[in-house]
């Protein structure tokens, strides 16, 4: 007995002491600083976006929309609806590791948690920016109880309505902009961190008024005197994008050319949206070679396409011929080198599938010519480094507008017009568009958005002043009492080329551009008009969010996971539920 | 019962050391354990305080605590009666006369021995003086008792015949004894025969007991290696010889078990020469993907990782083993047999026990060199019909190339897809199209065609295409060993070299072994030391990745395809790969393929040390120490060549990795064991044991290429160096155990284990955790034959019952999350850190525990002619820490949780028959089954499904093994599945629907993903499994056989779907044209306008055309429509409303990934293997004495040698893609491989 309690003791020994607290540590994993975090979650905000935003839905935005047609004129896949990639970004990338930012945070003594007050500020901006673009278009969605299953164990957070939410984003936003007015003895210095606005404190609270004024246009149609309220308070706050310095321009720097993974046109082949198109020659709206490229005609196509022998009807190059601008290498480029896909499905065009096959391949010359422009492939939709065939490969950076200043100035424009608040419009309409022009201008200079003419390859063209103010001065563009609101809505939605989903929220929140109309019109897409999706549906519920998801399905009012295009377009969000029908222009 | 003992000894230090202890810790056990002295006297002074207890208690006692043994008959003693005892350092003499005072019982002491007996009143001195003359008469013999391998045996019994003198030798197998001159010694040890002997003038005799005839007794080794006997055993366990396994000339051990035993599952895959194969004993314990038992090889654990999940498969450590220093495989298999192993033995234990040295004459050397041949036996049914070519209505119209015009009829299917405009040949040239990798093409007809490259060739079959991209294999195993073994010591020394060149191209492998064991007393009989180091540096070069998407035999050998031609000729003039973009010279098929196989390069060089040092300590009679240090070291160093096949050459890699994993353990274990009288012995075991594992690894790689061609080296690198690796994982498991035995008789046999482990992988960071757990087990055997009398032809029966619980931690650093560097290439500048992955960890996670219940019988008939062995079993794992899928919106992709009862059950019989035995002739059939169900009790609540393995929603094969709650483990599912009809025609409801082509004329039963529902395939699990085993002697003669099988349970085989969608399997002949059985039939422009062209490859689909299905034909111009809907397609047909649809197109739909589904490859995987032949031969003696060859034996072993059934279509071979657990996939399978191997045995 003896002997087993002293082998016991000297086990026990053994046993007894050790380090298994340390054993068990990862070495490899570590809690970094929060702003690591916030910079981590700012970098989140675009590159999801090529296997989320570009991959799953805006092609369809875009075709919905009519920036662009999809496969033969909208045959095919075009309503097959997917839920998307942006939800689970949203929650899985962005809100939960800004929780963490804060926690992060909230774990320093009180005066470093106050010198990091804007930090966090601005973190909270950042999180209501994204969360509205997961309501816009999912409505009801888990937010105040969600992001934080990794602390609080909660994994079935319930979901919030649309309407609380919006009003719980302007609230969260008037915080945040108070926090990052305070004067602080000791500010922590996030500008390294920031690689949107280097730590300019008073440009968040821009941006935060921005969102604001978003948030706006979606109480319009059913809270007006709420969204008065929030535009009224941005108009006193009066800290407004004043220059494009002050946009939301995301720019990570070093080589970052888009996201390889994007694969926009897997459901078929896309191309430039004969209306918009037509508007934009119509106008010389030198966009037009930042948003397309042109087709490959060289003179036997051109010759080709002219004899109704080769091609029936044969195409009308000798009345689409204005110069629309030209070329470093002083080449014209005429109006008929952009031509765009015909949105109507039984357009008798679309039936004369060798003329709309686009092949890549600049060299060839004859039938197989690309008749039709396509988008331009470096602006959107993957990365900008895209190759044309063995033409040298570009070297630009990736860069993407996610709020602009024209799009502040044009809602300015539209809630002055509208009687919402009181300014200029016309200066405001006026501010928008130089800007959306000098910011495209931008983009396609730091994206080298190069032209190819008929397998030529030419450098980018700078939209110069003059050709700003020939445009403006463009009766379709200028701000001249007919039609002014229409043209506001034209160039928002000429500004939201490359936002499709504020494009296709624009298009059902006015119902601009409406069909038959003198400006730019929105074309039927068939004899019995495409009922589009007003909404994306959610994500498949996990299964321990079931009956949350259930009775936020049930209190909407709608049908469940249906994802038919009839029922997307009948059953509205919240905020959608009194806007006009698309293209009926009554807003 | 109050006892207290106080020690006392005659002199504390009469024990000597002759040798110069440097071991301290010896003198620190030497301490405190105090050595008994050796010289035992009758001084001897003792205290004893015991009250009320019977008589055996207190003579038990004075045993306990002297070296006094008692003799007496127990009819003559009363041991029951009550006595009380208060005796303070007083002789035993004494005692005893006060423990006898006023009884008839009188005792007499002879140096150790105190003898009892009845007191004869009148002759009481005579009687006494009668038992002391025959004292002194007595002589001393000493002596050992060993096996037939010289082998020590403990416990053996020594009686003197016609005496109640007796002994038992000690641990070693050595005994004293003093006996009359020319008394009788019986030696008796169960399982082995009984030896008498007549006492002569020798004062030393030494035994060797040989295995009983039909012993009834085997020894088993269980858990820690202790051996016990197999009818005191209350669970299943099998061991099987270490030689017969060797005879295998396997590289992986794992393939050898194949159909050895019953509840014991050996899947192979087709990981080539040196990868994984799946072994699982009674089904799978966890959710995780490695559920294969842990290799103790002499008590060092190894882990049996899985491989080939993620690429190459290198196989895992148990490649190192050395087959050749097998002794013995012990397989345990349930809970309360492995329960002592902790943890890491949650899958079952299978013990490797290596060969040691013996106490023998001389040196024995032994001698064995194997040398054989792996070939290809067979592969897939392939047709020779037809060759190269799309589908009728193919989907894809790649370029005809220059020179070159089109086919008029993409319906026609006996044209060439393009024809040379020179020479009106058909062309396969130029063209890297999928076309040219199906063969839907023209029949062969010997006509000329224009090759890959431009040159002539003719159209025929190119049979062996397949078989040719491979090598004949061959291996060498040759092995040295000597040992040899005195009074004090064994050695044994083992070399081994073996090299193997695999059937896959390059696929090689070799190893060199080296073994040491020895033992040395360091106090006779008292202290041992024994040593064993097993060291391996194998070389593994080109590993297999059949998970891999390379080209493979459905789309790399179309059947015309001239694999010897193109083997050589793959590369273009600038020495990369040939490209078609742009390139239009020499393109092959296959280049690819050829490239990977012959010009990269990936190796491994592995070091594998399993060392250990034991120390055994006899402290007295019945109580032993043992203190026992191991180490286990494992080190792999990769390199790998990517060869640069683009034109400029310059786009490859290089890349070195090292990886260390170190483990170590210290335990230590106190044995003791008491006869405490003729029908009861016990034996307790305590022990504890530290373990713990550290891994670290360092990788180096180009990156972006390289600067100039052909330097494959690291400062070669294009752009800055791909670095990873770092420390970890690191885990220690500390824990204490005991293990409780006790026998009644022969009867009854009652085992009780209990460990507590601490595990370092249960601790969160704040250091908080339930890190300890504790489990039991008990375990009974009753051998009912001893208990009754029981009908003679009955020569043996057992009952045995278990129960036990096994408590298991989880992965290291799996509670310890945080953030890791959010790496952007594109701006490394930026400071960006991101969460290490979405799990949460639940705060209070408990262990994992499996409950074990098991129970079985072992009967024996006409003579231990007939064995049978039944086990029944039902294991639940409950608690599984498993990371469960959560809502997105919770911030986390997942939960670790504690989850789950997954629940094994299962049956296995064992039946042996000696059919025939005699001096000549032997002949035995054995043959065992295992029906296991792994049944999902419960998961979480609200959770109703876990993903096993794989991903429904993958584009290639569709397939995951699901575990639904109340359904079985292993769900093939997929989320591709058909649709069925429930249109307006009830009568066809139920049938998939169609979808028919116009465009390409064709119709067939389409897989449709359904976002939101899984569709079962089929579940992996065998209704049963097992095999037969043969053994036929003639004189010197052995002819073995093993044939396993198994039946029941899908698989999922992407060679059978993909052979039929590419045109080149035997099945996809039919139909092709009227003599194959299409339908012939001309078209009246159904779909694709080819009015009026007649077709013979006519086929009806069995599927109904949907609600709203319209056909349209007729001529140009001049089309009708029918409606057909909810029609099936057969009475569409036989209405004449529909044409027959083209069979190429249909399959090839049916089949493919995009527009069909998995089900067209799931198949029922059922098979019959002949696993095994071997015939050996003994050279005799007479003939090898003058060699001085002690013996030697000839074997030739044939292995894998066929399928005698084999349920899966076109001869498909059944192997999975990897060993990971839930793995139900079949892809890329090799060829049937066979080996023959030659060994001669020498012993010198």
């Amino acid at each position: 007995m003896k002997k087993i309690i002293i082998v016991l003791i000297t086990i026990g020994l053994f046993v007894g002491c050790d380090d298994f607290q340390e054993i068990n540590k990862d070495p490899n994993v570590g809690t970094p600083p929060a702003e690591f975090l916030f910079t981590k979650v700012q970098k989140d905000l675009h590159t999801y976006k090529g296997g989320g935003e570009w991959y799953h839905e805006n092609h369809q935005k875009m075709t919905w929309s009519q920036y662009l047609t999809q496969g033969e004129a909208n045959a095919g896949d075009i309503n097959s609806i997917l839920p998307g990639s942006k939800y689970s970004t949203f929650y899985g990338s962005v809100m939960n590791h800004l929780d963490e930012a804060r926690l992060i945070v909230s774990q320093l003594s009180e005066e470093e948690q106050k010198s990091k007050q804007k930090l966090v500020a601005a973190a909270d901006v950042i999180q209501v920016f994204f969360a509205l673009k997961i309501t816009d278009q999912y409505g009801d969605i888990p937010y105040l109880e969600a992001g934080n299953g990794r602390h609080g164990g909660i994994v079935n957070p319930a979901y919030d309505k649309q309407e609380n939410l919006l009003n719980t984003f302007v609230e969260e936003l008037d915080t945040a902009i108070q926090k990052l007015s305070e004067n602080l003895t000791t500010e922590f210095d996030f500008s390294g961190n920031d690689f949107v606005y280097q730590g300019d404190t008073t440009k968040w609270i821009k941006f935060a008024n921005a969102i604001k004024l978003r948030i706006a246009t979606r109480f319009l149609s059913q809270n007006e005197t709420k969204a008065k309220a929030i535009i009224a308070s941005v108009v006193s706050d009066g800290r407004l994008f004043e220059s494009d310095d002050d946009q939301f321009t995301w720019n990570i720097g070093g080589d970052y050319r888009g996201n390889t993974s994007a694969g926009f046109q897997w459901k078929g082949d896309m191309w430039s949206a004969k209306p918009m198109i037509e508007f934009m020659k119509t106008t010389v709206d030198p966009r037009i070679r930042i948003f397309f490229e042109m087709n490959g005609y060289t003179q036997a196509s051109i010759d080709a396409f002219a004899n109704s022998a080769d091609i029936s009807p044969a195409v009308d190059i000798a009345n689409d011929n204005a110069v629309l601008f030209t070329t470093a290498g002083g080449e014209a480029i005429l109006g008929y080198r952009y031509i765009g896909a015909p949105t109507h499905r039984q357009d008798p065009n679309v039936g004369v599938p060798v003329y709309y096959k686009f092949i890549d391949d600049v060299v060839t010359i004859g039938a197989n010519t690309p008749m039709i422009s396509k988008f331009h492939r470096r602006l959107i939709g993957g990365t900008c480094d895209a190759n044309y065939g063995s033409l040298p490969a570009a070297t630009g950076n990736y860069v993407d507008v996610m709020l602009s200043y024209a799009e502040v100035c044009f809602m300015m424009s539209e809630f002055i017009l509208k009687g919402h608040t009181t300014g200029n419009a016309e200066d405001w309409y006026n501010k928008g568009v130089t800007s959306s022009l000098t910011t495209y201008n931008m983009i396609g200079k730091t994206s080298d958005l190069a032209m190819i003419v008929a397998g030529v390859m030419y450098p980018y063209l700078e939209i110069d002043n003059a050709e700003i103010t020939s445009y403006k001065a463009t009766p379709e563009v200028m701000f001249n009492g007919t039609d002014d609101l229409e043209k506001v809505y034209i160039q928002q939605y000429l500004n939201f080329f490359r936002l499709p989903s504020e494009g296709w929220i624009l298009s059902m929140r006015t119902g601009y551009p409406k069909y038959g109309s003198s400006l730019l019109a929105r074309n039927p897409t068939d004899d019995n008009e495409i009922k589009f999706p007003r909404r994306i549906p959610a994500p498949a519920p996990g299964d321990l969010n079931l009956a949350n998801w259930q009775s936020a399905i049930d209190s909407q009012g709608f049908s469940g996971r249906d994802e038919n295009p009839g029922v997307l377009n009948s059953e509205r969000l919240w905020w959608d539920k009194n806007n006009p029908t698309i293209g009926s222009g009554s807003n | 019962m109050k006892k207290i003992i106080n020690f006392r000894y005659t002199s504390c230090c009469a024990f000597k050391f002759n040798l110069k202890m440097k071991i301290t810790t010896i003198l620190l056990i030497v301490t405190l354990f105090k050595v008994q002295a050796n010289s035992y006297s009758q001084n001897t002074k003792i205290s004893l305080d015991m009250e009320s207890v019977t008589l055996e208690q207190v003579l038990s006692e004075i045993e306990n605590v002297t070296d006094f043994k008692f003799l007496f008959d127990t009819k003559e003693v009363n041991l029951n009666r009550i006595v009380s005892i208060k005796e303070k350092k007083k002789k035993v003499s004494k005692i005893l006369k006060n423990l006898f005072f006023k009884t008839n019982i009188t005792y007499a002491v002879l140096d150790k021995q105190i003898v009892l007996k009845i007191k004869q009143k009148k002759n009481i001195k005579s009687s006494l003086k009668k038992i002391i003359e025959v004292a002194l008469q007595t002589i001393e013999i000493t002596g050992s008792v060993s096996d037939k391998d010289g082998f020590g045996l403990p416990g053996v019994s020594i009686i003197v015949v016609g005496t109640q003198t007796g002994t038992q030798t000690d641990f070693d197998g050595n005994y004293k004894i003093k006996v009359q001159k020319g008394a009788i010694l019986e030696f008796s040890y169960i399982g082995m025969e009984t030896v008498k002997v007549v006492v002569g003038n020798s004062r030393m005799v030494n035994i060797t007991l040989n295995d009983a005839e039909n012993a009834l007794d085997e020894v088993v080794i269980t858990a820690l290696g202790i051996k016990r006997e197999a009818r005191s055993v209350g669970y299943a366990v099998a061991e099987i010889d270490g030689d017969e396994l060797a005879k295998a000339a396997q590289v992986n051990p794992v393939n050898s078990l194949q159909g050895k035993t019953a509840g014991v599952q050996v899947s192979t895959t087709s990981g080539g020469t040196y990868g994984g194969s799946r072994i699982t004993i009674r089904g799978n314990s966890t959710f995780n993907n490695n559920s294969q038992p842990i290799f103790v090889v002499d008590g060092v654990v190894l882990d049996n990782d899985i491989s080939g999940t993620n690429g190459a498969d290198w196989g895992n450590q148990l490649k190192n083993l050395n087959s050749d220093d097998f002794e013995t495989f012990s397989i345990l298999k349930g809970a309360a047999a492995t329960a002592l192993y902790g943890s890491r033995a949650l899958n079952g234990v299978v013990m490797i026990t290596t060969k040691k040295g013996k106490k023998q004459k001389g040196l024995g050397v032994s001698f064995s060199q194997t040398t054989g041949s792996r070939f290809i036996y067979d592969t897939v049914d392939f047709q020779n019909e037809y060759g190269s070519g799309p589908t009728a209505g193919g989907f894809s119209w790649a370029w005809a190339g220059p020179n070159a015009t089109g086919r008029d009829d993409k319906h026609d299917t006996s044209q060439f897809f393009a024809y040379d405009n020179a020479t009106g040949y058909g062309t396969v040239a130029n063209n890297a199209g999928e076309e040219h990798a199906a063969s839907w093409g023209p029949k062969f007809d010997g006509q000329n065609i224009i090759d890959y490259d431009g040159s002539i060739a003719k159209w025929e079959a190119q049979p062996n295409n397949y078989r040719d991209f491979f090598d004949t294999g061959f291996l060498t195993n040759t092995n040295i060993a000597i040992e040899g073994g005195g009074e004090m010591n064994t050695f044994r020394l083992s070399l081994s070299s073996f090299s193997e060149s695999g059937v896959q191209p390059r696929n090689d492998f070799s190893k060199y072994s080296m073994s040491i064991n020895g033992t040395q007393d360091l106090i006779k009989d008292k202290l041992k030391v024994s040593a064993t180091i097993h060291y391996t540096r194998s070389k593994a070069e080109n590993p297999v990745s059949p998970g891999n998407n390379s080209p493979w035999f459905h789309d790399g050998f179309p059947r015309n395809y001239n694999t010897n031609k193109w083997k050589n000729n793959y590369l273009d003039v600038d020495g990369g790969i040939p490209y078609p973009a742009g390139n239009y010279y020499n393109y092959t098929r296959m280049s690819k393929i050829w490239m990977d196989n012959l010009k990269d390069e990936n190796q491994r060089v592995e070091g594998s040390l399993i060392a250990k040092i034991d120390l055994d300590l006899n402290i007295t009679k019945g109580v032993k120490l043992k203190l026992e240090g191991n180490i286990n070291q494992y080190n792999t160093n990769n390199t790998f060549k990517n060869f640069a096949n683009s034109k400029n050459r310059l786009n490859g890699g290089y890349g070195i990795g090292h990886n260390e994993k170190f483990q170590k353990s210290i335990s230590a274990k106190l044995f003791l064991d008491k006869q405490v009288n003729d029908a009861i012995r016990m034996d307790l075991v305590l022990g504890g044991e530290l373990w713990s594992t550290r891994s670290e690894s360092s990788n180096a790689s180009t990156s972006g290429g390289f600067k100039v061609r052909d330097l494959y080296s690291l400062g070669n690198s294009k752009n800055n160096l791909n670095a990873t690796g770092g420390i970890g994982p690191v885990k220690k498991i500390n824990s204490i155990y005991g293990f409780y035995n006790i026998s009644y008789k022969n009867d009854l046999y009652l085992s009780l284990t209990a460990r507590n482990d601490w595990s370092s992988a249960l601790v969160y960071p704040d250091g908080h955790g339930n890190n300890s757990y504790f489990y039991p087990s008990a375990s009974l055997a009753w051998v009912a034959s001893e208990t009754f009398e029981l009908p003679e032809f009955i020569s043996f029966a057992k009952l045995r019952t278990s129960y036990a619980i096994v408590g298991n931690d989880t992965a290291p650093y799996r509670l310890s999350t945080g953030f890791v560097p959010d790496n952007f290439n594109a701006n490394p500048s930026l400071d960006l850190f991101k969460l290490e992955n979405g799990t949460a960890i639940s705060p209070d996670l408990k262990p994992e525990k499996k409950y074990s219940f098991e129970t079985g019988m072992d009967l024996r008939l006409f003579n231990n002619r007939v064995k049978l062995d039944l086990a029944y079993y039902k294991d639940n794992n409950k608690n599984q820490i498993i990371s469960l899928p959560v809502p997105t919106e919770s911030g986390i992709s997942s939960q670790l949780i504690n989850a789950g009862n997954l629940q094994n059950q299962g049956v296995e019989i064992g039946l042996d028959f000696t059919i025939v035995k005699n001096k000549d002739w032997d002949w035995s059939i054995g043959v065992n089954g295992t029906h296991n169900r792994d049944k999902i009790v419960s998961l979480a609540p609200g959770i109703n499904e876990f993903q096993l393995y794989g991903n429904p929603d993958d584009s290639n094969a569709g397939t995951a093994s699901y575990a639904y709650v109340g359904g079985n483990y292993g769900d093939l599912v997929t989320r591709r599945g058909y649709k069925f009809y429930d249109g307006a025609n009830t009568e066809n409801h139920g049938k998939p629907i169609l979808w028919n082509r116009n465009a390409w004329s064709v119709a067939y039963m389409p897989g449709i993903a359904n976002k939101d529902s899984l569709q079962v395939m089929g579940n992996m699990q065998p209704d049963w499994y097992g095999g037969l085993n043969t053994s036929l002697r003639y004189k010197r003669f052995r002819l073995n056989a093993i044939i396993d099988a198994r039946f029941g349970g899908e698989i999922y085989s992407a060679d059978a779907r993909y052979g039929s969608h590419q045109g080149v399997l035997q099945s996809s002949v039919a139909n092709r044209d009227a003599s194959n059985g299409g339908i012939t039939w001309t078209s009246n422009g159904q779909g694709q306008n080819f009015f009026g062209k007649t077709y013979h490859d006519g086929f009806i689909p069995d599927g109904v055309f949907p609600d709203g299905t319209t056909i349209s034909s007729g001529p140009s111009g001049n089309r009708t429509s029918v409606d057909v809907s909810g029609m099936s397609y057969k009475q569409a047909y036989d209405q004449g409303l529909v044409e027959p649809t083209h069979y190429s197109g249909y399959v090839y739909r049916h089949t493919s990934a995009s527009t069909g589904t998995p089900f067209t490859g799931v198949f029922t995987q059922s098979w019959i293997a002949l696993r095994e032949v071997s015939l050996s031969y003994n050279i005799p003696n007479s003939f090898l004495e003058k060699m001085f060859i002690n013996n030697a034996s000839l074997s030739l072993t044939g292995r894998d040698l066929g399928f005698l059934y084999n349920s899966m279509p076109d001869n498909i071979n059944p192997t999975i893609s990897n060993n990971a657990a839930a793995n139900p996939l079949q892809m890329r399978s090799a060829p049937y491989i066979g080996s023959v191997t030659f060994a001669v045995k020498l012993n010198f």
